[in-house]
């Protein structure tokens, strides 16, 4: 029983992983405060589990629930590429309502707020990831590997310039770097991974909503990234395995279930503004939030 | 190498840049000068694609780069210094001057697979670092830096960025004397290396020590250009810098 349990929190936290570093190499490494990415990870979502039940093999739902979300991260690049700060905030912010509003609306595809039940278990080369505990090594091998690209990406000449843009954009474009296709390629690439885990998330739960994609379900994520440090990808790792075991620890102190919820929500604000106030560079970061 | 035929740029009613035209030879040190708000520094964006001319025409080389974007004039060879400091402050100096001399940084895939930068790029990355004396802080934040330290490496980033034509706006503003000299003798020996640059300088001793021709901006307009010498006795400019 207690078993079962750790590992559903543990597949959560692998989860969770993914979007975290996908965030931080928007957020921590690019500069961008993108408020739109869990839009990503609902595009994701969608795409696998509507393939997923026209009976595509999970591999392709999986890859294509990525480069669907990242095909979005090219488009939401294009208008905001200018922005920067709040104003980025903003709009990416505004993105995730339209994205919520479409899957909410457009009934005929995502059957709007009844979602879409019985998401099939992913099948790989005839092996069906069906009980958790497989599911687990699957979902930890998939965080691993996003971890690693990811990490490569981000101590490469290239991440050094998109570390660039973040400090200075105007003194990157002066050494001749494109920093529109650089921020383009941030937010696609972390918009890929963004989906990818919500290919993930729906063939884990089996069951999707417009709810579980809106700004509310982003606040953890962020608060991730911002606890574990700007510019840090294992203070992401240590931050998400903390920051979504800690609630769970609500549960034991027998709050009545109604109550749990909300408290999860107080706990979080909690811990964000004692971050912001006492170490607002997180705990492993080596950049100052602006 | 660069010239500049009849740019203007107004902001508002304010003539920043009234009908400016001058050239720059190759191999030699231009400074531009002139009081403060003449325009020194919107000619030195508007050569560098940040600010649009409302009209003229900038050629380098003989090619038209007027209408390019801060990427391309950059890509074609021009490097450029801030009046202020812009050192990307979270990376260590090397890492500024690595960026810099790096053009594949920009390739997704090359850099994913992973790839090593030249010896030769490293090689001159030392050279100019030792040239501008920040080897001894080569491995520390650029945040951390003081101001005259952060002025060293930017002028080491600016010339190990590959390029043809360097664009230098208040090298020594803010800096002690003795560092003033040291960046003064920099430039001496970058021209003898067959650097071009321009520069902009209020310190009149200053250019007039280094430079070969001197622009003197008022208003946006040229009102003088020539030899130091020739402008240090031109009643125009001195009646610009001291009034009557």
């Amino acid at each position: 029983m207690i078993e079962a349990y750790l590992i559903h929190i543990l597949i959560l936290i692998a989860i969770y992983a993914i979007v975290a570093i996908a965030l931080q190499l928007c957020l921590g490494f690019s500069g961008l405060l993108n408020l739109g990415h869990i839009a990503f990870f609902g595009i994701g979502a969608y795409t696998s589990a509507l393939l997923l039940l026209l009976g595509v093999p999970f591999i392709f739902c999986f890859l294509v629930a990525g480069l669907m979300a990242m095909v979005f991260g090219f488009i939401l690049a294009i208008p905001t590429h200018k922005l920067k700060g709040d104003y980025l905030a903003l709009a990416t912010m505004g993105f995730s309502f339209v994205v919520y509003a479409v899957l909410l609306n457009w009934t005929e595809l995502t059957r709007g707020p009844l979602g879409i039940p019985g998401i099939p278990k992913p099948n790989l080369f005839g092996f069906s990831f069906s009980d958790n505990f497989s599911f687990l090594i699957l979902a930890v091998v998939i965080a691993l590997g996003s971890y690693f690209i990811i990490n490569r990406i981000v101590k490469s000449g290239f991440g050094k310039v998109l570390e660039g843009i973040r400090d200075d954009e105007l003194a990157t474009r002066v050494l001749g770097k494109n920093s529109f296709k650089m921020k383009s390629i941030a937010l696609g690439v972390s918009a890929f991974f963004a989906g990818i885990a919500g290919s993930l998330y729906a063939s884990y739960i089996t069951f999707i909503d417009p709810s579980s994609f809106t700004i509310m379900q982003l606040i953890p994520v962020l608060l991730i990234v911002i606890v574990g440090g700007l510019a840090s990808l294992p203070g992401t790792i240590i931050a998400t395995f903390v920051l979504m075991a800690l609630p769970e620890a609500l549960r034991f102190v027998g709050f009545p279930s109604s109550i749990v919820g909300p408290m999860r929500q107080i706990l979080y604000a909690v811990i964000l503004l004692l971050i912001l106030i006492y170490k607002p560079k997180g705990f492993f970061g080596r950049v100052e939030m602006e | 190498m660069l010239e500049i035929k009849n740019l203007k740029r107004y902001f508002g009613g304010v003539k920043a840049v009234d009908d400016c035209s001058f050239k720059i030879e190759k191999g030699k040190i231009t400074a531009l000068i002139g009081p403060n708000g003449s325009g020194k520094t919107t000619v030195f964006n508007l050569i560098s694609g940040i600010l649009k001319e409302d009209s003229g025409k900038t050629l380098f080389d003989g090619i038209e780069i007027t209408h390019m974007t801060v990427e391309e004039t950059s890509n074609l060879g021009i490097s450029r210094l801030f009046q202020q400091p812009r050192l990307f402050g979270n990376l260590s100096v090397r890492e500024n001057l690595i960026m810099a001399i790096d053009e594949d940084n920009t390739r997704f895939w090359k850099n994913l697979i992973g790839y090593k930068l030249d010896r030769e790029k490293g090689d001159k990355i030392n050279e100019i670092a030792k040239l501008t004396s920040i080897t001894a802080f080569m491995d520390k934040q650029a945040k951390n830096l003081s101001f005259g330290q952060k002025r060293l490496a930017e002028i080491a980033r600016a010339l190990v960025k590959p390029h043809k034509f360097l664009m230098l706006d208040e090298p020594v503003a803010g800096v002690t004397p003795p560092l003033r000299k040291e960046i003064s003798e920099l430039l001496l020996k970058l021209k003898k290396q067959g650097e071009t640059i321009l520069l902009i300088e209020h310190d009149m001793n200053f250019t007039l020590n280094v430079s070969d021709k001197v622009v003197v901006l008022d208003s946006g307009k040229v009102i003088a250009q020539g030899s130091p010498k020739q402008i240090k006795t031109n009643p125009k400019v001195l009646e610009a810098y001291l009034g009557d």
